[in-house]
């Protein structure tokens, strides 16, 4: 009995099985539970001892059950399209094409307009959309009252139109779900036994000081513990955003890159100058890019000021066509302001840094940066960096160098395509998709040869290639959230605290890395 | 990356043919652009590349969609335009005017070019009238007065439309090389709209910056070595020819002359045409032939910083308590107000912050922990978290310092002030470097006095621990005795040993 440790629920679950008559396995809903055992309370005792042997189940029929799909879910708690976009229309009088875009995704903004005016809903005039009537069609209502009702019971309604209309969009689905019985293996029925002669009575987790006051201890039986299992690892514990930060860093570091960091604050120099941004590229624009007037930054040592002193001067003659790298140059120099200090606007400056103080080629750094910009929403983000420069460096090499490192990341992953995009310091520049075996593929990156003209500022004898990840992004791929409603909803590190990411699982391909 | 409406009812039948057919998405990417919306009304268009301008008007996205046969955009068109005698008349210091004269047969369509106009004024004009503008005057003016708009807030878009006849269109520019690339935009595009060009003049020495678009020189080698493979001849040329380069190869010199088409501002460097081949030809994998080079095994690292971050992770979730992950810009009122904050001056504030409430960036591990203690769905005390973040600080000299700090809050526990001097005793000892570290008397306001105490090694402060001040939770709204522990991760960095412990 003391080998295998069970609690008060498993013990309660464990003899409603033994007094079941026959051998024949009986679903969760069916055993007769003395105490107050919820259904969710029941399942997960089952499965710790079926876990434990003492249990085991088996297929006892499959029922059709109606259920919402992912986009149903989603409908189901937020509202649909139409309804969020009416009350929006509704609460504003009108709005751009641009404020619709904020508020729905491209693909249901395009549909749910669509719908709107071919049923005379909206009138567009100047790009603007205005609302024609004061309510929408009650199809729309049945429909999110069809929803909800599929999620509390489980069950369609064919004879409502807004069965037809939830299938064509596939916001529900039918589907033949297994229903799991369970009976006792021959571990079990030993086990329950010897609760059954033992007189099972509670047992109790805790001492607690009522107990030993009123001398109770006396009555009870203590719960035995198990010394044998290891110590419980709490994976909740470590916030899901650090975890798969880790995940990702060991998998770098796998791949042959050494980690760099650097601090938020930075100078402009190196922000976006010494990356060759032309002077009003609009990232430097007042509206993109957070400044910090009046202060400076501590010195750096004698050696890092002079080699930065160097890359400024190559840099001045490049911007104005007049280096070495073969640019004509963007102009004159009015206007800039080396010196002046940022809010790092995004991750390369870490790994540029690390080129330029380099004394060896080949370079193949990464970091991981936290940056800000101007703007309302998630003015803070997380962005990881790779950087390699070596004299094998070329299109070809940078392209198979993403495969290496986005197959690291992604064992599941069978190949990586990449596609035109536009960074302003790099050229060439594209956007790397990973592909799944089921031909399905994803965005989740960012690639590009650093600009000449920014390679020579730096002085680095051989072209250089970056490459950059949105780190919410990639979790969107790899972590799985099963209590989200979108169970592949990134993680947002602007989400604080405890909240559902509680639950975060990592793939079991990211644990081994931990 | 600016968004782009197309209104259908402008858009020329061949154009709107392209646009209307199946392939019209794969055709937008090789201008570096995406279809964002259509209705029956308009078609947006979302351009990737901040620096091709010249696409953002019809003319511009026909030369590459639907262009005109035979129709060259090179150097020779504006060299052979007079330069008519001008005199330019109160140009602000530092920029420099352009006028171009052209003609308007009165049976030609008129454009208005304001949405044009506004849309590359904002996206490389800081969406200043003072960097750039454009006005027209209905005749011929050689004695131009420069007056420049003051600029303007709200949302009105420019009317720019040219009338039938005689028009003096005037661009003025604070950037020498966007003025003249918007004179050779128009220029294009009124060509193409079937416009007669008179002349043009210009404030400063214009035929230093027309040579940004002389040809380039690109060897063979140094096409090899970008993109690691070797196009074919036929190929190249055919691929860069309808991109509007003109191309001439020496076959002896096995060099390359590409001329870039004049309404081109993002062409500076061979590579600029290199990357236009890449993406005209779709990054063709049977072409580029991927190959890593980090084929062979090599080892990486961690910064010694992640290092000992995981170690006190471990140590922490052994402990049992929960990390969290905390925000670095917050408000006034949490990082002053609710923090009983004695110097607000040493606070980093980004006065371009859109949002109010995050607009300070935090100065210790304090406010972000307490901002987590009092979420919805912290847990309930007794409780122990604790989070990872930079801080920011002014000194009095006005220098930012940036420091990476582990903060640690234990919510509700009993003995607070004794539970985290241990805590704090049990992750020097683990860090190794119980023996040698100092407690000194502290008096940080957010902190109760007497409770509160700097650790140092040496001279090296590397902490803080005490108990937070009531004010303080009273602000925050956090009604449970509360003990914080503050390590500086970076002066532990400094004289820590990766290997130790």
């Amino acid at each position: 009995m003391h080998e295998i440790v069970l609690s008060d629920n498993e013990i309660q679950i464990l003899q409603a099985l033994a007094k079941m008559p026959g051998e024949a396995p009986v679903s969760i809903e069916d055993l007769h539970i003395d105490g107050q055992l919820s259904y969710a309370q029941g399942l997960s005792a089952m499965g710790y001892l079926c876990a434990k042997g003492l249990a085991e189940s088996s297929e006892i029929g499959i029922e059709q059950k109606c259920v919402l799909k992912k986009l149903g879910q989603v409908y189901e708690m937020e509202g649909l399209p139409e309804q969020r976009l009416w009350q929006r229309l509704h609460a504003t009088s009108s709005l751009t094409f641009q404020e619709v875009n904020d508020l729905l995704p491209p693909s249901e903004a395009r549909f749910t307009i669509g719908l709107f005016q071919r049923s005379g809903l909206i009138a567009i005039s100047q790009g603007r959309i205005t609302a024609q009537k004061q309510d929408l069609p009650a199809s729309i209502d049945n429909l999110q009252r069809y929803l909800s009702y599929v999620k509390e019971t489980a069950s369609g309604e064919p004879e409502n139109p807004a069965e037809a209309e939830a299938l064509k969009r596939q916001l529900v689905e039918y589907k033949p779900i297994k229903v799991l019985g369970y009976r006792l293996t021959r571990l079990g029925q030993r086990q329950a036994n010897l609760y059954t002669k033992a007189e099972f009575q509670p047992m109790v987790g805790s001492v607690t000081r009522e107990m030993l006051l009123s001398g109770a201890w006396r009555e009870k039986q203590f719960r035995p513990l198990s010394v044998v299992a290891p110590p419980e690892i709490r994976l909740e514990l470590q916030h899901p955003l650090p975890r798969f930060i880790t995940y990702l860093r060991r998998s770098l570091a796998c791949a042959g890159f050494r980690e760099v960091a650097g601090p938020i604050l930075e100078t402009e120099f190196w922000n976006l100058n010494v990356l060759f941004m032309q002077k009003y590229h609009p990232v430097r624009s007042p509206r993109h890019l957070l400044t910090i007037e009046g202060v400076s930054l501590p010195a750096d040592s004698s050696e890092i000021e002079a080699r930065t002193q160097a890359c400024q001067e190559r840099f001045a003659r490049e911007y104005q066509g007049l280096g070495t790298s073969g640019s004509r140059g963007w102009g004159n120099l009015d206007g800039f302001d080396n010196e002046r200090v940022v809010m790092r606007s995004h991750s390369t400056p870490v790994t540029v840094r690390q080129l330029a103080y380099a004394q060896d080629l080949p370079v193949r750094v990464f970091g991981f940066s936290r940056c800000c910009r101007a703007r309302p929403e998630r003015p803070e983000f997380l962005q990881m960096d790779v950087l390699v420069a070596d004299t094998a460096i070329n299109v070809s090499t940078l392209v198979g160098t993403i495969k290496h490192i986005c197959l690291a990341i992604f064992p599941d992953a069978i190949d990586i395509r990449v596609r035109a995009a536009y960074f302003p310091f790099a050229e060439i520049s594209v956007d790397i998709l990973i592909v799944f075996p089921d031909k399905s593929s994803f965005q989740i990156g960012s690639a590009g040869l650093l600009r000449p003209e920014s390679v020579a500022a730096l002085g680095v004898p051989a072209l250089v290639g970056i490459i950059g990840f949105n780190v919410s992004r990639l979790a969107r791929f790899l972590v799985h959230n099963p209590k989200a409603p979108d169970p592949r909803k990134p993680i947002d590190p602007n989400s604080i605290g405890f909240d559902a990411f509680d639950e975060t699982e990592i793939p079991i391909h990211a644990q081994h890395r931990f | 990356m600016p968004n782009i409406d197309f209104e259908r009812r402008l858009i020329p039948g061949q154009l709107a043919q392209v646009m209307d057919a199946p392939d019209f998405e794969r055709k937008l990417l090789s201008v570096k652009a995406r279809l964002d919306y259509e209705d029956a009304d308009i078609v947006r268009v979302n351009f990737l590349d901040t620096f091709r301008p010249e696409l953002w008007c019809i003319e511009g996205l026909s030369r590459y969609l639907a262009p005109i046969p035979g129709r060259h955009y090179d150097l020779t068109v504006i060299e052979n335009l007079p330069e008519v005698p001008t005199q330019f008349l109160n140009v602000p210091q530092g920029t420099t005017a352009w006028a171009l004269y052209v003609q308007v047969d009165p049976h030609l369509a008129v454009v208005d070019d304001g949405y044009f106009l506004k849309k590359v004024r904002d996206q490389i004009g800081f969406g200043s009238h003072q960097n750039l503008d454009v006005s027209i005057a209905a005749e011929m003016e050689h004695i131009i007065a420069i007056t420049i708009a003051a600029d303007d807030e709200s949302e009105t878009q420019p009317s720019l439309t040219l009338v039938p006849g005689m028009n003096t269109v005037v661009i003025t520019a604070l950037d020498q090389r966007i003025g003249a690339w918007l004179l050779c935009t128009f220029v294009c595009n009124y060509l193409d709209r079937g416009y007669s060009l008179l002349g043009f003049a210009s404030s400063t020495n214009e035929e230093e910056l027309f040579a940004k678009w002389q040809p380039f020189v690109l060897g063979n080698a140094q096409v090899v070595n970008t993109f690691g493979f070797s196009p074919t001849f036929e190929r190249f040329q055919s691929v860069l020819q309808r991109q509007h380069y003109l191309t001439h190869y020496d076959e002896q010199a096995q060099t390359w002359y590409i001329s870039p088409p004049i309404f081109r501002l993002d062409i500076i460097h061979p590579v600029d045409i290199l990357e236009d081949y890449l993406v005209a030809t779709g990054y063709d994998f049977d072409e580029i032939m991927p190959r890593s080079l980090a084929s062979a095994p090599a080892t990486g690292s961690q910064t010694k910083r992640s290092v000992l971050e995981e170690r006190l992770v471990n140590y922490m979730q052994a402990y049992g308590a929960r990390q969290t992950v905390g925000l670095l810009l917050d408000s006034y009122e949490n990082l002053v107000e609710r923090m009983y904050h004695d110097a607000p001056q040493r606070l980093i504030h980004l006065v371009n912050a859109v949002n109010i409430n995050r607009e300070y960036a935090v100065d210790s591990s304090l406010p972000p922990l307490l901002r987590n203690a009092v979420h919805p769905t912290a847990p309930l005390p007794p409780t122990c978290f604790y989070l990872f973040t930079e801080t920011l600080a002014l000194d009095e000299k006005k220098v930012a310092h940036s420091r990476w700090k582990m903060g640690i809050l234990l919510v509700g526990t009993d003995h607070p002030f004794n539970n985290a001097h241990t805590l704090l005793d049990a992750l020097c000892y683990h860090l190794r470097l119980g023996p040698s570290s100092q407690l000194k008397r502290s008096n940080h306001r957010p902190l109760i006095p007497g409770r509160q105490m700097t650790v140092s090694v040496g001279e090296t402060p590397i902490g803080q621990f005490g108990e937070v001040h009531p004010e303080v939770l009273t602000r925050w709204g956090l009604f449970y005795p509360t003990s914080f522990i503050e390590l500086d991760l970076d002066a532990i960095t400094e004289m820590w040993d990766g290997n130790q412990g």
